[in-house]
């Protein structure tokens, strides 16, 4: 058995698709993270067909995966969810982020806004308009994939016999006015609470624990912002007629020509004029990027963090304001400080964007962030699954030119690639040509064989 | 009044349309020319508090075309909800009624004001009335002319849910949201403020159309600036509200609260939002102390612009007060004295303050410029100035910090507001005037043969961008000099370098650079504004500073996050939509655009 961790993360276009293969005693402990694409499903197929060879037979013919983590809905990171692919896999847990969770009490604000620009993108698609590539990306992403979610709630959780966990740090924090696990599911989830964050210790070997570091269990006080104080006003629009001209999916409705306008005058109104519809839209979006789960690996000595699209505004933390995700766990974090030792793996948030990493070109930021987690001297290796050209933020090209640079210099696996001579970056998925990158991690030499084999009673 | 005009003197409208422009107010009135539209005449919280101040009758102008929408030669109202997806059946011109009608037939009035007919006529009638004022010879006195390609500026009532409204050049429109809860709705289109305001933007755009692009701090500020008056004006040119502004104020327009403070519903309800309480139920003021000094490291354009509106509202209250003051001598009652104060004061302010942008640059406006052009319009209009008004304009300007000292004795510790360039200090070629007015080239040709005197590097390919003139009145009718106004730019480039421009390191933008010649009908140079580039041999160190000036203002821009890119094709988008600047790459140099940005309410920042 190889004594190193696998970290391989695929090249599916415009998403995320990565596969942790962790040591662990005479084992192998099996992570999915994520499954989607803006792009082709045959890409995604290819790459299960792939995640699938690399499971270890349970029974034959079934594989086993012991961990699912899904850590948002966009259908970037969801869109693979097909039960037909996963047929032949026997899950152990699954992981959705809290957002997720139908009934969550301190998510009903967020679900309104959600419900909201779902119908609103729907409408938009009914009517087949032309869109950027930017917007028809938001767009895509608001729609919510009723099948992909519907996969991960009901169907895979069904199939396995298990329930998902809709995770958050505090999730089995036993303090909490309202506790969110009895004790029988802390242990049937295997998560605990421990220095601030809840672990989850499903492995053998007593040291290797998976800290959940975002998000926070109160959705609507952390990551909503104002939104929450128009609630009435977001339910009565969805109980109106806004939005409303989408009747059924796929079918498309005429727009109503008027007569004292030219088609073309109108068409460029038309199309200028959806402007509700991308606000909500893009609300939501950011929404659902701060939700997302934000998790680090503790193995052998070893630290690795995985941030899906977190989101970072270099703002200081408020109850009631839209805070980004960062922005709160750097705040929660601040006791324990499992954010303030360096990493030996980075995962770059939200696909290379500007707005997805603690960096210096936000105004009032401090470079103590990054320099904590990523020292200069000290390389880590660092990967962005991203693909140039294919969207824009609100500001900037993704990935960010900058910070590619700025990572660059502190990655340990930094290359030259050949449109870009003379810049150090980190490994990009999309200039590597290849159909995934592997990462592997070594235990590292101080820790210590003999006091950590002691293994957990399975 | 029908039966009594058009049909007495058996004349169709049409006929009469022809010698309309001869026949006098009362006359078209009586001819049955004119159509009477109940509108809004102040914000709908206003007229909630005060009821006289709410729903009036005004007098329109019919115009031939005028038709279901409403639609008139310059306008055009699509009442399409993008977000219902609905068309809203349009008003119904009912030329038998001589009045616009619902869709039971019934004219439109105040009983009908939760109508979205009414809501379409209303806003109609409000821009068309701004648009009649600012052509009418009293103000500009000649035809106004839109941005875009076309002549009819589209006005979509109820675009859809948002706290709102805005004036799209790229899609030919102003476009108004409405929020608020179905028991509570908030039309940003029955509020006069706001339909004033964007009608101000788009008229600049028609009259400035480079001051679209995003140059300077001032340039941006001062597209709200001239909003914001036309929003002031608009109100204050209605004899009902100024008759109540007049009585309430006694005179002094400090102590008003109807026309200074703009949007008070809307205002009111972002207020709400924002604060959890109408703190502050407007959406901006013009009853403010602010001066340059004040506003120093904010690059707010709407901060910014409170400045100069404070500034001019300023000298309208000191104005009017002046008057008022003149006015205890004579034996006239006090209501009557300040009526008559602020409708003088109102008259002379509404010529000084919009006439001035005729005499603006072309391209790059900074504040200086406009309160140079404000006193030169004052000097033409009103040469022997017997109020002395030009004292309290100069004052106002010099408190609030808009320029530095005069090194002239004569005006020692005052403000330097002499032009530039003295138009007597220009000595042109003999030319004919009317040859240079009759087309842009022959302009082009008389200005290619004056580059040195107009210091145009003689490698720069010049653009004609106007050439107009005009037909203006003065006090009692007197007609002024008619003045020929030619305009012209060009663009020198200038590469972005260094990290200070994040993502548009790199790029090249364009320093924007040019001219403004006012002639009189004779000839002579009446006013003279140029914008020099950094490539003059002469002006070079003018350029250069104004090359500067664009670096740190971009890089400004870009440190706060406020450009986004697209590309010149890109007819929507996300990043042009989201960001108040967005950079389109044209022709391999970036232009910076003022875009009409999500303003969300309680959505966007907290």
């Amino acid at each position: 058995m190889d004594n190193t961790l696998l970290v391989r993360i695929y090249d599916v276009g415009f998403g995320d698709c990565i596969y942790v293969r962790v040591p662990d005693a005479n084992n192998y402990y099996h992570i999915l993270i994520d499954c989607g694409s803006k792009g082709a499903e045959y890409t995604l197929r290819n790459t299960l067909d792939n995640v699938r060879s690399m499971l270890d037979n349970q029974q034959a013919p079934k594989k086993r995966l012991d961990l699912l983590i899904v850590t948002h809905p966009h259908n970037d990171h969801i869109k693979g969810f097909d039960p037909e692919w996963f047929k032949g896999i026997r899950i152990k847990h699954i992981w959705l982020s809290a957002f997720m969770k139908r009934d969550h009490p301190q998510a009903k604000q967020a679900h309104a806004l959600q419900a909201l620009a779902d119908k609103a993108a729907r409408s938009l698609q009914a009517r087949g308009l032309k869109l950027s590539a930017s917007l028809d990306t938001l767009i895509v992403n608001t729609v919510w994939n009723d099948e992909a979610m519907e996969t991960l709630r009901t169907t895979l959780p069904r199939a396995n016999r298990i329930k998902p966990l809709y995770v958050s740090r505090d999730i089995a924090d036993p303090s909490a006015t309202k506790k969110r696990l009895t004790a029988k599911q802390r242990r049937e989830h295997k998560v605990s609470f421990k220095y601030g964050v809840t672990c989850f210790q499903d492995f053998q070997e007593k040291d290797t624990c998976l800290r959940i570091l975002a998000p926070e269990w109160d959705i609507d006080g952390y990551y909503l912002g104002k939104t929450s104080c128009d609630y009435l006003s977001l339910v009565n629009m969805y109980n109106s007629l806004l939005f409303e001209d989408m009747k059924t999916p796929g079918e498309k409705r005429p727009i109503p020509q008027p007569c004292n306008i030219s088609k073309s005058d109108f068409r460029r109104l038309h199309n200028r004029i959806l402007y509700s519809a991308l606000a909500f839209s893009r609300e939501d979006h950011k929404l659902k990027n701060n939700t997302c789960v934000v998790f680090l690996l503790e193995w052998r000595g070893k630290r690795l963090l995985f941030t899906g699209d977190a989101e970072w505004t270099g703002r200081p933390v408020k109850k009631g304001r839209r805070n980004g995700c960062w922005d709160v766990m750097l705040l929660m974090d601040k006791k324990h400080g499992h954010l303030g030792k360096p990493l030996d793996f980075l995962k770059v948030a939200h696909h290379g964007s500007v707005n997805g990493t603690p960096f210096i070109d936000k105004e009032n930021a401090k470079q103590t962030i990054l320099d904590n987690i990523l020292p200069r001297g000290r390389k880590a290796q660092i990967v962005v699954s991203t693909r140039a050209g294919e969207t824009r933020s609100v500001h900037k090209e993704v990935p960010y030119r900058l910070l590619m640079q700025n990572l660059g210099l502190r990655a340990v696996n930094a290359r030259e690639y050949g449109d870009e001579r003379g810049i150090l970056q980190p490994q990009r998925t999309d200039k590597e040509n290849e159909p995934w990158i592997d990462i592997s991690v070594k235990p590292n030499p101080r820790w210590k064989l003999s006091d950590n084999s002691k293994k957990r009673k399975v | 009044m029908k039966e009594k005009g058009v049909s007495r003197l058996k004349a169709t409208p049409e006929e009469l349309y022809s010698a309309c422009q001869l026949l006098s107010k009362s006359i078209r009135q009586e001819l049955g020319m004119t159509l009477q539209v109940t509108i809004y005449v102040q914000d709908p919280l206003v007229a909630k508090r005060d009821h006289s101040l709410g729903l009036k009758p005004i007098g329109l102008d019919w115009e031939p075309g005028l038709t279901d929408g409403p639609t008139s030669p310059r306008l055009a109202v699509v009442d399409y909800d993008a977000d219902k997806g609905i068309l809203n059946d349009p008003a119904r011109w009912d030329s038998r009624k001589w009045c616009f009608v619902g869709p039971s037939n019934q004219p439109i009035g105040s009983s009908h004001a939760q109508n979205p007919q009414f809501h379409q006529v209303n806003v109609w009638a409000i821009i068309q009335n701004i648009l009649n004022f600012y052509e009418d010879s009293v103000v500009m006195g000649r035809a106004i002319p839109w941005a875009f390609d076309g002549n009819r500026l589209i006005v979509v009532p109820h675009a859809g849910y948002a706290q709102n409204a805005f004036y799209d050049r790229r899609s030919k429109s102003l476009q108004f949201y409405y929020c608020g809860t179905t028991k509570d709705p908030v039309y940003t289109c029955l509020s006069h403020d706001i339909v004033a305001h964007e009608t101000g933007h788009a008229i600049l755009d028609g009259i400035r159309p480079y001051y679209n692009e995003d140059s300077s701090l001032h340039t941006a500020a001062f597209h709200e600036y001239i909003a914001d008056l036309t929003a002031i004006l608009s109100t204050l040119r209605n004899r009902h509200v100024r008759r109540v502004v007049a009585d309430y104020s006694g005179g002094d327009l400090s102590k008003e609260d109807v026309i200074g403070h703009l949007a008070e519903k809307f205002g009111e309800r972002v207020s709400k939002e924002v604060h959890g309480s109408a703190a502050r139920p407007y959406l901006r003021t013009a009853h403010n102390r602010l001066t340059m000094k004040h506003i120093q490291g904010n690059w707010k354009p709407h901060d910014c612009s409170q400045v100069l509106t404070g500034a001019m509202f300023e000298i309208l209250t000191e104005m009017t007060l002046k008057l008022t003051r003149r006015e205890y001598s004579t034996k006239r009652k006090r209501k009557v004295r300040s009526r008559w104060a602020l409708w003088h004061a109102t008259d002379h302010f509404t010529r000084i303050s919009l006439r001035s942008l005729d005499f603006c640059p072309p391209v790059d406006i900074q504040f200086i410029d406009y309160v140079r052009a404000v006193l030169q319009a004052d000097k033409l209009a009103y040469p022997k100035d017997t109020y002395q008004y030009r004292d309290i304009i100069r004052n106002v300007f010099h408190k609030r910090g808009f320029c530095k000292k005069s090194k002239d004795e004569h005006n020692r510790g005052l403000c330097d507001l002499n032009p530039i360039v003295r138009p007597y200090q220009i000595q042109f070629h003999r030319y004919d005037i009317e040859h240079l007015s009759r087309s842009r080239t022959e302009a082009y040709h008389f200005l290619n043969m004056h580059r040195t005197l107009l210091k145009i590097p003689i490698d720069q390919d010049i653009d004609v961008v106007d050439l107009y003139d005009t037909d203006k009145v003065a006090e009692a009718g007197r007609h002024l000099p008619r003045e020929i106004v030619l305009e012209y730019i060009w663009h020198e480039d200038v590469p972005l370098q260094g990290k200070r421009f994040g993502h548009l390191e790199g790029q090249t933008v364009q320093l924007l650079c040019g001219g403004t010649l006012v002639f009189d009908g004779r000839g002579n140079v009446l006013y003279f504004v140029r914008k020099p580039g950094f490539e003059d041999m002469v002006e070079r160190g003018e350029g250069k500073r104004r090359r500067a000036l664009l670096l740190d203002y971009l890089a400004q821009l870009v440190k706060q996050g406020m450009v986004a890119l697209a590309d010149a094709d890109e007819e929507e988008g996300l990043d042009a939509m989201a960001s108040p600047v967005v950079g389109r790459r044209v022709g391999g140099v970036l232009r910076l655009e003022a875009t009409p940005h999500l303003r969300h309410g309680g959505f966007e920042e907290d």
